[in-house]
């Protein structure tokens, strides 16, 4: 089955490339460019996985994580991306629910792995 | 009423005699020419009653002078020794009056000796003080010495331009108003039990961050406990911390935009080199990504390399121990009446400025409890801090029991500032901090807002005083007699009057009617402690009325329309002056006359003036009711206090505040010890009067 994965950044670069590669990895790609889209799309794309930035218009990617999981999303993936990284910031979204934090820039290739694993334990 | 002359008595008593003499005779005749019984009594009945009229009018003048002799020898030996009673107005008792006087002068002649062997004794002490405050105008660093309930005995100009207008700094004011008192008496407690003679930690003041060094000055007893006081000595940190503010963000930014684009180009090439199968027009658009990616990255660094010419030195951090942090947080969050549970974990030290922390997170309690109800319910206490370690940080858990704050509240409390005059924000302190804020939700109706700090990783931060310019004033105000003063009551009825602060005030204004429009144009005010004028300790400020200012009122107090043009509004010059005037009894002569013209611009000045105030015209009524003049002048005058610079305001409130002083000494002549005695004093010849 094909796993579908949501990337959700308001930087239109990135988007570009993150979609690309995660096409290329078989994986069924969907974008939404600031949190409170990236809640909508939750609810209709349905992804098993979100690659989603901190920082954003609207609602924050901190935001977003909690509000996905106080809304029950339990077993979705989320992997949260940032060109913040101060500790403090990688402490809080973990303990807001992502399952991990992954700071730019990051190798492509390391994220596909990243996302594949994470995945691949899902099943 | 007139006065009667000299001889008027002995006039008296001849026209009694005679008045006798001739209703006697009148009587006599009556009865020997048989008139009918009534008109004899009548004529009876008036003779008796004239005798009676004259009679009490002569004993009652005799009463009243010696009532003034009496009020006048009180005068000589309770406030002016060279005050004499006037044997011209005492009549028959001027024989007395004359033998006071040589009594008067005998014991004022015995004083100066007595007073020129005192002089010499001070001399040496003054020598000594005056060293100690040459010495404290040479310290560059402001210091302030207090008794043990955080009255200013002393301190330096250095202290003065630090703390500056803001909170006034003044003899005998309470430190509080310039330190925060949560954090002295923190340092205090850890004084008290013996953990270290010194403490520093660092306090927001108005928009400033000093760094306070508490010192406890040792009283008869040796340890700390035993303190009579204690000496601050206050850095500011303001430049540092600002500079290390703007530093810390210039980095972040760099940093932050650096991070991002570097991984727009990173993923675009490695998609180009790891995906041979690209087509051309894909490969296009990833070299055109790398390509302004790049290009923004060059813009944004030459911003900061720009932006980063102004930044200064590094910020300077404490470091405290979780147990105090909470401590500091529990105090303050006590004063506002908010009860929390509070648990840290042993060992966790935190590199922080503490105080500023502990003032963000009091906010942030304050903004959740504020949606809380029953928070003084029976229940214990709704609240629980805790600080634990967590992954590498200091975790601050807010929790209660109810619904967590949705994000953009949170993000509202963290732009608040923390208090009415300042500028500082909860997010300040978290950004300086690197600390992180949210708010969240617990499995069952329990809510938290969470507080990440970085802990200490080295040891105790050195700290590095900054220069100050040179201060080249001389003295330093001091009143070591505050030292041995008693605790201070809360409220100011119980309070001695010799313990109290007073501010003696004056007001021009542009008539007599308040409620007709008639405003104040000048406030004048001088601080009165422990029995002295402190005439470096004065407020004077002219005030825009917003009306015109009437000819005949000119004439009286000099002050023009053209000299108030750019006076501040009385909504601007009342706040400034409650400021002078907190924690102090007011003094006025005929003060009600001035607290109405005040009471009328309270409200739109957002002040109260709750203190009570003290009236030298009615203490002076009191004291002396047989006196006829209780004109500021006229009192002056007997209590032999010069005046000068009348009917400007201040010249009026210093000439009130010598004679506020006079009339202490003869209070306490009459047993009048507590704020609440001289009110009640006064209020006997207010109460007279109507």
């Amino acid at each position: 089955m094909t796993h579908k994965v949501l990337i959700v950044d308001d930087e239109p670069n990135i988007v570009t490339s993150l979609e690309f590669i995660m096409r290329q990895s078989g994986f069924e790609t969907a974008v939404a460019r600031d949190g409170q889209e990236a809640l909508d799309q939750v609810e209709a794309f349905r992804p098993d996985l979100v690659l989603l930035d901190t920082m954003m218009p609207r609602r924050d990617g901190f935001e977003v994580c909690q509000t996905l999981r106080s809304q029950g999303w339990t077993d979705l993936k989320i992997v949260m991306l940032t060109a913040k990284g101060r500790e403090t910031e990688v402490a809080r979204g973990l303990s807001v629910g992502a399952d991990s934090y992954v700071k730019k820039p990051f190798s492509t290739r390391d994220l596909v792995a990243h996302v594949a694993a994470l995945l691949s334990g899902a099943d | 009423m007139a006065p009667p002359g000299p001889s008027g008595s002995r006039r008296a008593v001849a026209a009694v005699t005679a008045l006798v003499v001739a209703s006697g005779a009148g009587l006599v005749a009556l009865l020997l020419s048989g008139a009918g019984p009534y008109a004899t009594a009548t004529a009876a009945v008036l003779a008796v009653v004239v005798l009676v009229v004259v009679l009490s009018r002569v004993f009652g003048h005799l009463a009243t002078i010696s009532r003034r002799l009496a009020a006048d020898t009180v005068v000589i030996a309770d406030a002016n020794p060279g005050h004499r009673l006037d044997p011209a107005v005492a009549g028959d008792l001027a024989p007395l009056a004359e033998a006071v006087n040589r009594l008067a002068d005998l014991r004022q002649s015995a004083q100066r000796d007595v007073q020129e062997q005192a002089e010499a004794a001070r001399r040496d002490a003054d020598s000594e003080r005056n060293l100690l405050a040459a010495l404290m105008a040479q310290l560059t660093v402001a210091v302030l010495v207090c008794n043990h309930e955080g009255r200013i005995l002393l301190y330096n100009e250095a202290a003065r331009d630090l703390l500056g207008e803001a909170s006034p700094v003044g003899i005998g004011r309470s430190v509080f108003g310039v330190v925060d008192r949560g954090l002295v008496t923190h340092a205090q407690d850890r004084l008290a039990s013996g953990a270290e003679q010194v403490y520093t930690a660092s306090s927001l003041h108005g928009d400033r961050l000093l760094r306070v060094r508490v010192t406890p000055v040792n009283g008869p007893g040796a340890g700390a406990a035993d303190s009579s006081g204690f000496v601050l000595v206050l850095d500011d940190l303001t430049r540092q911390v600002r500079a290390g503010d703007e530093r810390s963000r210039l980095l972040r930014e760099l940093t932050e935009a650096t991070r991002a684009t570097l991984g727009s180009i990173r993923a675009a090439a490695e998609s180009m080199l790891d995906y041979p199968t690209l087509s051309g027009e894909e490969r296009q658009a990833f070299l055109e990504i790398v390509r302004d990616e790049a290009g923004r990255l060059g813009d944004r660094v030459e911003e900061v390399a720009a932006a980063a010419g102004d930044v200064g030195e590094d910020q300077v951090l404490a470091e405290i121990a979780a147990d105090d942090l909470l401590a500091l947080l529990d105090a303050a969050l006590r004063r506002e009446g908010v009860p929390v549970r509070a648990v840290a974990a042993p060992d966790l030290w935190l590199r922080v400025d503490g105080h500023a922390v502990a003032r963000a997170v009091a906010h942030l309690v304050l903004r959740v409890a504020a949606g809380l109800d029953g928070l003084s319910g029976d229940h214990g206490d709704p609240l629980t801090l805790s600080v634990e370690h967590d992954r590498g940080h200091a975790r601050l858990d807010i929790e209660w029991a109810g619904a967590a704050p949705s994000p953009a509240e949170v993000e509202r409390w963290l732009d608040e500032p923390l208090d009415p005059g300042s500028t500082i924000t909860a997010r300040q302190v978290a950004d300086r901090h690197g600390g992180e804020v949210w708010g969240g939700e617990r499995a069952t109706d329990a809510a938290y807002l969470r507080v990440l700090l970085p802990v200490a990783t080295s040891g105790p931060a050195v700290p590095t005083p900054r220069p100050r310019p040179e201060v080249a004033s001389r003295p330093t105000f001091y009143d070591f007699d505050l030292f041995t003063a008693g605790p201070q009551a809360d409220r100011y009825g119980e309070r001695r009057l010799d313990e109290v602060a007073f501010t003696v005030f004056d007001t021009e204004t542009t008539g007599l009617d308040p409620a007709g429009g008639d405003r104040v144009i000048s406030i004048g005010a001088v601080r009165v402690v422990n029995g002295r004028v402190l005439t470096q300790e004065t407020f004077e400020q002219l005030v825009q009325p917003g009306r015109s200012v009437p000819p005949a009122s000119t004439r009286i107090h000099g002050i023009t329309e053209e000299m108030l043009e750019g006076a501040p509004p009385i909504e601007d010059v009342l706040p400034a002056f409650a400021r002078f005037s907190e924690d102090t009894v007011l003094v006025g002569h005929n003060v009600a006359f001035d607290l109405q013209f005040l009471r009328m611009a309270e409200r739109a000045s957002g002040v109260r003036f709750a203190q009570p105030a003290l009236d030298t015209l009615f203490l002076h009524a009191a004291l002396h009711p047989d006196h006829p003049e209780h004109t500021l002048e006229a009192i002056a005058e007997r209590l032999g206090v010069s005046v000068v610079g009348r009917h400007t305001a201040l010249g009026d409130a210093l000439v009130t505040a010598e004679v506020f002083v006079a009339l202490q000494s003869l209070m306490r002549g009459r047993g009048v010890e507590t704020v609440a005695d001289a009110v009640a004093l006064a209020r006997q010849t207010y109460q007279g009067r109507r």
